[in-house]
């Protein structure tokens, strides 16, 4: 029994360290698996408290730029709203409300804190689910796609970061309309991969890059970024392609969550499909 | 006693807020995490109990996981750069007393030896993070620019910070 002690005193250190790092690994294993578990849930609350105090007072530094964007893009809706087309053609025949559907509305949300300088990247907002946000809504800004919601407490939004491994994007080229795959290697933060496009028509420096709206919580057609580089690859005859994103993930402040008024009926469509 | 205790977890306040709401936040390169937490699991004085050592590592990667979004990282490395803490504090400061209250530093070790010893377990921390997070074989290039440049940040800023803190005694 007393060896057994004296066993325990000299190697205390060493078990606690075992248990410790036991600890750690589970709650790595967990919070990859579950997401949205009861210990991330906490520590959203309390880091996403902290910064929206901090945001209080950093958002004054921003907002020179935050006003100019916010001008730009009133001034680009403007020019979106039906009284400032002139109508050429009166279609008598269409009856309003059931020829156009709306599938998306967006909710206007800020980012409270952001990181762009790690190989996992995340935003998060100052909304969640008491403002309609939930799980797998995409997020985008004015000028292109930011990333995916993946953690909604009620007051706040975890969004990964399109600068992340496991971010998949499927995009189109918007001249060819031939589709790919965008992600992030790591590297710069201003700098996207387009993978496994086809190479059966060319491609050009400066070609924008668009979302491609095979994926359901995304709208069709916006902007990702711009073709910077590209070389074919010899063995699969696909392009690989550097692409500069349309938005300054640095800087973004302001952002969309993309609402899907038809997701649930796609979902159940698919559900029936696996089922069958 | 009770001051020794007070002005410990003060220090941890301090470094988690420099670290959470000032570091987390720069942009340097888009490479580099400044990750200066490190120095509190180093500068623990030399007396201070081994398991207090592990236990404050624990927390304190786990609120700095709390704040970036990935909780179980830090913590798992912060701990483990505590459990080799003593084997490093033992080559670099032989001479020490573990009754000492001195914190290893650059007045208590020597400039040269503090900074062999900060280096080594900064690159430890830094490269078994970046490893852990990345975990592909295809970025091996990005991800040791990464750890270089993160560690070499990383190293001066801790440098710089036990320059001020820890003011060299002039006898």
């Amino acid at each position: 029994m007393n060896n057994l002690i004296r066993f325990f005193e000299r190697y205390y250190y060493v078990f606690l360290f075992l248990i410790l790092e036991g600890v750690a690994i589970y709650l790595i294993s967990v919070n990859s698996y579950y997401q949205g578990s009861f210990i991330t849930n906490i520590a959203n609350n309390i880091a996403g408290n902290t910064y929206r105090q901090l945001d209080k007072i950093t958002h004054y530094f921003y907002l020179a730029s935050a006003n100019e964007e916010l001008v730009r893009e009133n001034a680009r809706l403007r020019a979106e709203i039906e009284s400032s087309y002139v109508k050429f053609t009166k279609r008598e025949f269409e009856v309003n409300d059931t020829v156009y559907k709306q599938q998306f509305t967006f909710i206007e949300s800020k980012i409270i804190s952001k990181s762009t300088n790690r190989r996992n990247n995340y935003f998060m907002l100052n909304k969640g689910r008491s403002s309609g946000i939930t799980k797998d809504m995409s997020v985008i800004a004015q000028n292109g796609i930011v990333g995916i919601v993946t953690q909604v407490t009620d007051n706040f939004a975890l969004v990964m970061s399109v600068l992340h491994q496991d971010s998949k994007i499927a995009v189109r080229n918007k001249r060819t309309m031939l589709t790919g795959t965008l992600s992030w290697e790591g590297g710069s933060y201003t700098t996207g991969q387009v993978i496994d496009m086809p190479s059966s028509m060319p491609l050009k420096k400066g070609d924008t890059i668009v979302t491609s709206g095979f994926s359901r919580n995304l709208p069709e057609g916006i902007d990702v970024g711009y073709v910077k580089s590209f070389e074919k690859d010899k063995g699969t005859g696909f392009y690989n392609i550097d692409i500069r994103f349309s938005v300054d993930y640095n800087k973004l402040e302001y952002v969309y969550v993309v609402k899907n008024f038809f997701k649930i009926e796609q979902d159940e469509l698919e559900k029936g499909m696996k089922d069958g | 006693m009770a001051e020794k205790i007070i002005k410990g977890v003060l220090q941890f306040i301090l470094i988690l807020a420099v670290q959470v709401l000032i570091l987390n936040n720069v942009n340097l390169f888009g490479f580099v995490e400044p990750l200066l937490y490190v120095w509190f699991i180093l500068f623990m004085p030399y007396n201070c109990p081994k398991w207090l050592v592990l236990t404050a590592s624990f927390l304190l990667g786990f609120c700095v996981d709390v704040f970036s979004a990935q909780v179980g990282f830090h913590t798992a490395v912060s701990v483990f750069t505590a459990f080799i803490r003593p084997v490093f504090t033992g080559i670099f400061a032989p001479n020490q007393d573990t009754n000492s209250e001195n914190n290893p530093s650059a007045s208590d070790m020597g400039f040269v030896k503090f900074l062999v010893y900060v280096s080594i377990m900064t690159l430890i921390h830094v490269s078994l993070l970046i490893i852990v997070e990345t975990f592909r074989i295809n970025e091996l290039g990005r991800m040791f620019i990464r750890i270089g440049l993160s560690s070499i940040v990383t190293v001066a800023l801790i440098i710089v910070c036990d320059a001020i803190f820890f003011r060299v005694k002039r006898v």
